[in-house]
């Protein structure tokens, strides 16, 4: 099939000067009844900024929100946080050691390492350093994030409740192990709505994999459940087209779709006359939503734009689409038009085998762009109110799996760590205590349902307040749990 | 003016900015909702108290007697006047002042007041005075509607009412017309014959009617004309697949096993076997029995063996890390989950880790229902058995000559190396090469489908603590829940078949309620029951309760008959009203949920797909099969799975399966094909049984970008151009130009009827203007010509056909397009 006709086409014939022409036709050529409200809300967004949203529910958000938008850096298939994250200098002592049947104490462990006879420690191969005003230990894999871990708080005491990555990552954007709830991102556009007409509420970026054992990911992280479909997440692809069928395939050499547009708004409207269902108003005012996108899409994937800072920040990397570091200057983008909810999925962090080969090979991947993103957002004045969460869905067993040689770490639901920064949250700050073999809690444990609780507390939202009835029942994100982690924030 | 009236007007300025803002959740309270804002003295306990009991109090007062509060039970008459652990009475009957419950709910202090101000709940002024006046009253108590058993009601007389007898055309439109007339309403004239034969072919076939198939009902005269369209439409194989696709989402179905890697799965044999079994017209009660059980039916045929995949649709886990028992568990608690709102339309799942909060389905109970579906012989890991290789009903033919020209080829074999000649094989190159791939498609032909099987010895099936895998509780054996009032005779084993059984038994509440609002809720967008999956205390109560039980009696007494009942609502004048009844009527009803008007709603992302290829001539009719591969994106797959020997490439399809009906579409649940998902198609990784039916800038780019769209607008050109031979001077084209009488051939395709003249006009219009672009373009002209897989025809000239197929692509982005009116 035929996908060649890259955005990059419609910036060549000229669209973007049609924008304007765009604007002054669309209030006059339209015309019709309710719809007028609503284009020109959005008609002088740009004006207007941040007052207006499209959608959302009326009474939200509950009180003054700190972040106005996430960016969700998804590390799938679970970072090891005794590599990254979390220094263990006792390990040096435990290292080839057996794990204490004490410290596992019965807990269930993967059919992967079930069988092993064995549990010998292993310490992280790799130093950490010391960083920052706020002195934080990071392992020398992240040597960008080490460059702003005053702008960044750790949570080292994550913890969930699914040990493989199906239920834990669907558990993670979902709120349950088991398919069928709306994700996260759902949720936000569900009841923020988004802060722009031109673009979804939110977005999903794919980070392409270079792991050959990564872990899949589907369409259901982003899915909306129950709620209306049209929250499910749109998947911004780095072929192709940015966005499914935004471009004409049978473009001539000007483009042809504001005229489509005009006639087929003049037939419906001519239909609206006849038969009175507002539903055919509607449609005609999605149409013109389309073109917008299709208006602002290229403008927004056209890094030509972009000073050389931005490629010295984020690494020439960012020039090839599909990399993680591209996807994190195309998440900051997608931040200053407006979207609400941007989520990256970088996959590749299930090392079962040769963590000492995978893990630096995967830290070099995330480390430069995400930390990057952290420091373009400040110099830009958005940190304050952009939430940047980075983490995977549980963390990694401090002991072998398989050959100590050629270690590999399993699977870790007790204990592991991320970090958020901006949109409300401590700056320079850790959180949560792991005992000294990196495998239990010992302070301030946060279960994932308070991770959302948090999420959507600094969103201006109650997270017990935010509900959907569907099967006679008031669902939320937290379902009966969740407790705001109020010592994260500001 | 009564209430509602009021409610009405108030409302509608709000709702069309909310339905522009808000696509998919805009809505009145209307129907059973607003029949409580009634002003009239008569409280009753199912319509207006119990919702407000369920609502506020339930979760600490209801059926779950591990959260219960203060020993208060306030869904059962008896233990709401029982003495509470306080001392007090909730309830005293006709004594509202001594109430406690009145005292608490009227109290303004925070630490006294129910609901508690922590459940952030709040009663209205009317909702306390309701209940104020139930229990003055004598706080009577009522079993929920839809737990007592159908009786059919008697028919409103409706004779009086101004219009009536012109208007009635079954007993489905006096319980309509009884209700409109409470309302001050009217119902509307009927649909144009256009508008009607369009709906009804959508509704009965999924696909818009032929030119053919309109001129003929359009000019026909005869008094039954239209019920000869219905027939002729329920007796077609279109209908079987349009009524499988309804199935498939409410059975999840998909060709893919879910959860991480959602490898390929062949389940398309019994899919098959959903279409031959609607073809064949089966009885409900017989269609319900086979899928949940007819392995343990005595003498079990194949088919009805491989009608249990119904029950082996859910997904199935590879995942290395997992444990067995928990993915198994998950694997049977899908099961009732399915079950249960499919047919009892409950949401038996609540009661999993907790006695149901609102319904009286105590935790016990669960696990005595999960008992039925406990017994499969299967794993949780890679858990495909059992399964069993059993023809599709559609394919005898091909396997009968397969398998005749394998014993040819063989017994030739066979004879010859008898013969001990040289070689031991003296058949030709061709007729080895033959053999050996009718030998595979003999192998492929039918792959093993996953059906339901019973162990031999049962496994025990206990209550899980917080329903989790590993927390054995008590042991239980299956029964059915205390509020049916069931119980095995004698000589029935406690299985899955009495399950089913009972499921279709005539005393059975809700089966045939639940499904025949289903068929409604098809029709009219809304179900008479609204909220089709829960028809329990938290459900919305019927609209028209009357016509739902009448509905479901005459489902029963019919045999279960599926069409009758379709027949019978399609024939209504209900259903044969016009939609075009002016913005006021829609703003006044939104959902339309007094039928004063017929339905109007976009449809479903099959039709909308099969009727551009029906619509462009592109559409390739076939029963059944193995799915297709129809156009997509390329990388969809790989871009979230591309780990070697768990991830495959999308390979496109070729020829004829390209324009295949949606519902052979290959459904993989991680990433169901863009188009279907635009529109709303869920990922079938749970049973569905209402769709959203959104409106977004998505679908705007579908249509007038997808290339199935474009490449359908290509052909649909093609057939304007070459089928409509133009003879301008000829008396019957009323002076109309060649042009125009081709736009109108193009126009009736599309929508069904023919162009207005100012429609017609600006269609010319834009015609000339595209003539004269394209004529500078060769670019586009090139590119509009060469979407699509399909061959062109060489012999129209390029630039006019690709002016048609600009104006084509026009008429397939009409909402009308993708609307049934």
């Amino acid at each position: 099939m035929n996908n060649q006709s890259g955005h990059h086409g419609l910036l060549q014939q000229g669209l973007l000067q049609n924008r304007r022409q765009f604007f002054s036709r669309s209030s006059s050529g339209i015309g019709a009844l309710a719809l007028g409200s609503l284009l020109n809300r959005s008609l002088f967004a740009q004006q207007d900024d941040r007052q207006q949203r499209v959608g959302g529910l009326p009474g939200l958000p509950h009180f003054a929100p700190k972040a106005k938008r996430v960016i969700y850096l998804l590390q799938s298939g679970a970072p090891s946080q005794v590599d990254l994250f979390d220094y263990k200098p006792s390990l040096e002592q435990l290292h080839m050691t057996e794990l204490p049947d004490s410290i596992r104490s019965g807990q269930r462990l993967t059919g992967m390492t079930s069988g092993q006879s064995s549990f010998p420690i292993i310490k992280s191969p790799w130093k950490f350093v010391r960083c920052g005003k706020s002195e934080t230990w990071i392992s020398e894999l992240l040597p960008h994030m080490q460059g702003v871990v005053d702008d960044i708080c750790i949570v080292k005491s994550m913890h969930t409740e699914a040990i493989n990555h199906d239920p834990a990552i669907t558990f993670f954007q979902s709120g349950n192990q088991q398919p069928g709830r709306p994700s996260i991102g759902a949720w936000m556009s569900y009841g923020l709505g988004c802060e722009t007409a031109e673009l979804p509420a939110f977005v999903v970026l794919l980070t392409k994999n270079t792991f050959y054992q990564a872990q899949p990911i589907y369409d259901r992280l982003w899915g909306a459940g129950f709620l209306p479909s049209q929250h499910q997440g749109v998947k911004f692809r780095s072929q192709g087209d940015p966005v499914l069928y935004l471009n004409d395939p049978a473009q001539g050499t000007r483009n042809s779709q504001r005229q489509l547009l005009d006639r087929l708004a003049k037939l419906n409207e001519m239909r609206a006359a006849e038969v009175g269902d507002p539903e055919i108003n509607a449609r005609i005012t999605q149409y013109e939503m389309a073109y917008r996108m299709q208006m602002s899409v290229p403008d927004l994937t056209d890094l030509s734009d972009e000073p050389a800072s931005t490629f010295e920040l984020y690494g020439e990397e960012a020039k090839e689409p599909g990399t993680h570091a591209a996807n994190c200057l195309l998440a900051r983008r997608l931040a200053e038009r407006g979207v609400r909810f941007i989520q990256v999925f970088h996959r590749g962090w299930d090392h079962h085998s040769n963590v000492a080969k995978h893990l630096p090979e995967l830290a070099k991947e995330s480390d430069q762009g995400s930390a990057a993103l952290i420091q373009d957002l400040k110099q830009r004045g958005l940190l304050e109110d952009t939430l940047v969460i980075w983490g995977g869905e549980f963390g990694r067993t401090v002991y072998s799996q398989g050959n100590p040689d050629t270690f590999g770490r399993d699977h870790h639901p007790r204990c592991f760590t991320i970090w958020m920064a901006g949109g409300g949250i401590k700056p320079g700050f850790s959180f949560g205590q792991t005992d000294e073999f990196c495998y239990n809690i010992v302070e301030n444990p946060v279960h994932v349902h308070d991770f959302h609780a948090t999420i959507l507390h600094l969103m201006g939202v109650d997270h017990e307040r935010l509900t959907y009835r569907f099967q006679g029942r008031d669902f939320r994100l937290t379902d009966v749990h969740g407790r705001v982690v109020k010592e994260l924030l500001v | 003016m009564n209430n509602l009236t009021t409610l009405r007007l108030g409302l509608a300025k709000y709702w069309v900015l909310l339905s522009i803002l808000l696509p998919g959740v805009s809505e009145l309270p209307l129907g059973s909702k607003a029949t409580t804002a009634h002003a009239s003295d008569e409280v009753s306990f199912n319509r207006d108290i119990r919702p407000i009991l369920s609502e506020y109090c339930f979760t600490c007062h209801g059926p779950d007697g591990v959260a219960r509060q203060s020993g208060l039970r306030l869904d059962l008459a008896d233990a709401a006047i029982a003495e509470l652990d306080s001392g007090a009475f909730a309830i005293i009957p006709n004594d509202p002042h001594n109430s406690e419950l009145v005292k608490r709910i009227r109290s303004r202090e925070p630490s006294e007041r129910m609901p508690p101000v922590e459940s952030l709940k709040l009663l209205s002024q009317e909702q306390i005075e309701l209940l104020e006046k139930w229990i003055a009253d004598g706080a009577e108590y009522e079993p929920h509607w839809s737990f007592v058993p159908v009786e059919r009601p008697d028919l409103p007389v409706v004779d009086k009412i101004e219009g009536a007898q012109d208007w009635l055309q079954n007993d489905i439109d006096r319980f309509v017309l009884e209700k409109l007339n409470d309302h001050g309403m009217t119902s509307s004239p009927p649909a144009t014959k256009e508008t009607l034969i369009r709906r009804v072919a959508f509704d009965l076939t999924g696909l818009p009617p032929t030119i053919e198939e309109i001129d003929r009902f359009v000019n026909e005269e005869s008094i039954d004309a239209y019920q000869r369209v219905v027939d002729h439409y329920l007796d077609s194989p279109e209908y079987a697949e349009h009524m499988a696709r309804f199935w498939l989402d409410q059975a999840r179905y998909a060709d893919s096993n879910g959860y991480q890697y959602d490898t390929e799965r062949q389940q398309w044999v019994w899919r098959d076997w959903v279409i031959d079994a609607f073809q064949r017209n089966v009885p409900f009660d017989q269609f319900t029995i086979e899928q949940l059980a007819g392995d343990l039916l005595p003498d079990a045929t194949p088919q009805q063996r491989l009608a249990t995949g119904f029950n082996r649709n859910h997904s199935i886990t590879i995942e290395g890390g997992v444990i067995d028992e928990e993915y198994r568990t998950e694997y049977v608690m899908d099961r009732i989950a399915t079950t249960g709102t499919v047919w009892l339309g409950l949401t038996l799942n609540c009661a999993r880790c907790h006695d149901h909060k609102y319904d009286p389905i105590s935790r016990r109970e669960f696990y005595q229902l999960y008992a039925f579906f406990n017994q499969v012989p299967e794993k949780g890991l890679n858990g495909f058995d059992p399964r069993e290789r059993i023809p599709s009903p559609f394919s005898d033919s091909r396997l009968a000559s397969i398998e005749q020209r394998i014993h040819q080829l063989k017994s030739q074999q066979t004879a010859i190396a008898t013969d001990d000649e040289n070689s031991p094989n003296n058949l030709t190159d061709v007729e080895i090469e033959e053999l050996k791939s009718l030998e595979k498609e003999r192998a492929e032909f039918y792959p093993a489908t996953l059906i339901m099987r019973e162990l031999e010895k049962p496994r025990p099936t206990y209550m899980l603590e917080r329903g989790e895998y590993d927390q054995l509780g008590e042991v239980v054996s299956a029964a059915f829940p205390a509020v049916f009032s069931t119980t095995f005779s004698h000589n029935q084993s406690p299985d899955r078949l009495s399950f089913a059984r009972w499921l279709v038994d005539p005393g059975n509440p809700l089966t045939a309620r639940v499904t025949v609002n289903r068929f409604w809720q098809r029709f009219f967008g809304v179900g008479l029951v609204k909220t089709s999956e829960d028809f329990g205390l938290q459900g919305e109560l019927p609209s028209h309760p009357e016509l739902l039980d009448w509905l479901a009696a005459e489902f029963m007494e019919s045999g279960w008959d599926m069409k009758h009942i379709q027949r019978l609502i399609v024939l209504s004048a209900t259903y044969r009203q016009s939609s075009h009844v002016g913005l006021a009527a829609y703003q006044a009803d939104p959902q339309n949920r007094m039928l004063g008007r017929g339905p109007r709603m976009r449809l479903d992302a099959e039709e909308i797909r099969d009727a551009a290829l029906a619509v462009s001539g592109l559409l390739v009719k076939k029963l059944g099969g193995r799915s297709v591969y129809p156009y997509q994106p390329e990388g969809l797959w790989t871009e979230l799975n591309n780990r070697p020997g768990f991830s495959q490439e999308y390979v496109l399809g070729e020829g004829a399966d390209l324009y295949r009906r949606s519902l052979y579409s290959f459904w993989k649940r991680s990433v169901p094909l863009p188009m279907l998902k635009t529109f709303d198609a869920p990922d079938r990784e749970v049973c569905i049984v209402q769709r959203s039916r959104t409106n977004t800038p998505l679908q705007a780019l579908v249509l007038m970008n997808a290339p199935q769209f474009v490449e359908a607008a290509r052909h649909l050109a093609q057939r304007i151009i070459t089928q409509v031979v133009v003879d301008a001077n000829d008396p019957d084209s009323l002076g109309l130009t060649a042009d125009e009488i081709r736009i109108d051939f193009g126009f009736q395709q599309v929508v069904g009827r023919l162009p207005q003249p100012q429609e017609r006009s600006l269609l010319v219009k834009a015609l000339n203007e595209e003539r004269l672009r394209l004529v500078d373009d060769p670019v586009a002209v090139d590119n509009l010509l060469n979407v699509g897989n399909s061959p062109r025809d060489q012999t129209i000239d390029p630039n006019e056909h690709a002016a048609w197929t600009v104006l084509s692509r026009l008429l397939l982005n009409l909402d009308e397009f993708v609307t049934k009116e």
